[in-house]
């Protein structure tokens, strides 16, 4: 498992427009965090959570090859706290089976999408 | 009764048409019919009854009784003569008649002998086929028995009339349940292509942002491709938002050069159809390589010229489509000193949302990019 020292933290990005992604990605990074992917298949990054654990994650959810459910299921059953950031309300019928999840709709400036992610982790500790 | 110099007032073809727009033809029984039939056996005291239709190269029972056969071949048929002569046919002996004698239900097996039919006519006059009824041994009809017979006859054609009129309503429902769930599918594909524009267009700002150093320069970039991104939408819209040409997103780029005396670019491919997936990648892409051609590159002097050229190849993963830029006569080119938003894109956008291959190479003469990617064949709206 990866642990990053002091407020430094790995959050897995989950999402298929690169170009989301990518500057997601570096207002992570200029927020001070690692970034795991970004990804833009549920397969690739359950490859990656073979050999790491992130300590949260944005997943988009709907992906090139489905839901991110899968995504979910496995970080939910390591306790990663995550947040799903999404353009379709439809999509949560998806994700029914999760009670407790922190749901954002797109669009949203990224940098308000970091503070959710900072606050997640608070939460969890 | 006979009478043969009687000129048909519709041709063939219509009469078939107006047959199959009955959509009764091999149905199964249905008691509306076959009630029809056992009263006209009934009334006539014949132990065959049938309502026979004449279809192109066949007779075909709607309901019959005693008969035992759903169709026959024409030459078998007594009542396509029947059906030509207007009302009702009477023939007491078929085997004394030159017409009926020849044919094989009266010659041999099961020796037909009489035969009564009213012709069934649609309400333009067109016949369809004849309500009959047949007998073993010759014999005739009384009055009332041919009164009846021509009653039941119109009764058969008004229910053929209705069920035509329900299956023209049902054909009319689908036809509208097709059309709302195709308009469900282009809300909800609307839908997610707004969304998906609007977080680009914010995820543009964010990277734009990045890669300027004032902010004219921000703003300038930043309108500039958000113009192209609504060109290429632009001829998204017009296949309802599925597949654009790539010729056309490339002109979009190029065509403020089109104009020059001297040409200034050449787009060698063949037609191909981007899907939306593609498109907007794409166009942003080319957007990019013309605006660094236009500030440091081939366009940037008189004599400089780009060449756009594609192909399509076949691979085990499916199509694929191979593009190159190429930039000549520019001024001599360097690596460059930053990766700025052009190179993020063409670089890292492209082979994360579209699978694509990409090589960059600055070659002191100019410029060249090359791409590979799959060509998916995906629409999510069907095609008119």
């Amino acid at each position: 498992m990866i642990t990053l020292a002091g407020s430094k933290r790995l959050v897995l990005i989950l999402e298929d427009e690169a170009l989301i992604a990518l500057d997601l990605q570096d207002e992570l990074q200029d927020a001070g965090h690692e970034v795991a992917g970004p990804f833009t298949a549920c397969s690739a990054a359950l490859d990656w959570l073979q050999t790491a654990t992130p300590d949260t994650a944005i997943l988009d959810a709907t992906l090139n090859d489905g839901s991110c459910h899968s995504v979910a299921v496995e970080l939910s059953r390591r306790g990663v706290p995550f947040l799903i950031y999404s353009g379709h309300q439809e999509d949560k019928q998806l994700l029914a089976d999760f009670h407790h999840i922190t749901w954002i709709e797109k669009p949203i400036p990224p940098a308000v999408l970091v503070q959710e992610c900072q606050q997640l982790l608070v939460a969890c500790g | 009764m006979l009478n043969n110099n009687l000129p048909p007032v519709w041709k063939e073809s219509d009469r078939l048409a107006a047959l199959h727009s009955y959509r009764v033809l091999d149905t199964p029984p249905e008691p509306a019919f076959d009630n029809l039939v056992q009263l006209a056996a009934r009334t006539c005291q014949t132990p065959i009854a049938l309502i026979s239709l004449i279809d192109e190269h066949r007779q075909w029972f709607k309901a019959e009784t005693g008969l035992g056969l759903r169709e026959t071949s024409l030459d078998r048929s007594i009542c396509l003569g029947a059906m030509l002569l207007p009302g009702l046919t009477i023939v007491p002996d078929l085997q004394e008649d030159p017409r009926f004698a020849c044919n094989p239900l009266v010659g041999g097996e099961p020796h037909l002998r009489f035969y009564a039919g009213a012709v069934l006519r649609t309400p333009d006059g067109v016949p369809l086929g004849a309500l009959c009824v047949l007998d073993y041994v010759p014999r005739d009809l009384t009055d009332e028995q041919a009164s009846t017979l021509t009653m039941l006859s119109r009764q058969a054609m008004s229910v053929f009339e209705l069920r035509r009129a329900l299956a023209e309503r049902d054909e009319r429902l689908e036809a509208a349940r097709q059309i709302e769930r195709r308009q469900t599918l282009l809300v909800r594909e609307l839908h997610h292509r707004v969304k998906n524009t609007l977080a680009t267009v914010q995820a543009l700002v964010g990277a734009t942002g990045r890669s300027s150093g004032s902010f004219d320069e921000f703003y300038r970039s930043f309108s500039d491709r958000i113009s192209s991104l609504a060109k290429t939408h632009n001829l998204l819209t017009e296949d309802y938002w599925q597949t654009a040409p790539l010729r056309q997103i490339a002109l979009n780029e190029l065509k403020p050069f089109a104009e020059s005396r001297q040409p200034r670019f050449m787009l060698i491919g063949p037609s191909v159809e981007l899907s939306a997936d593609l498109a907007v990648p794409v166009g942003m892409a080319l957007h990019e390589l013309t605006t660094n051609a236009i500030r440091y590159g081939a366009l940037s002097t008189p004599a400089g010229y780009v060449r756009l050229q594609w192909h399509l190849g076949e691979t085990d993963d499916g199509r694929q489509l191979r593009l190159e830029w190429r930039e000549f006569g520019g001024p001599p080119v360097g690596q460059p000193q930053h990766r700025g938003f052009g190179s993020t894109l063409l670089q890292r956008v492209l082979p994360m949302q579209c699978n694509a291959k990409v090589e960059v190479e600055y070659h002191a003469e100019g410029l060249r990019f090359r791409m590979q990617v799959p060509l998916v064949k995906q629409r999510l709206v069907p095609a008119y």
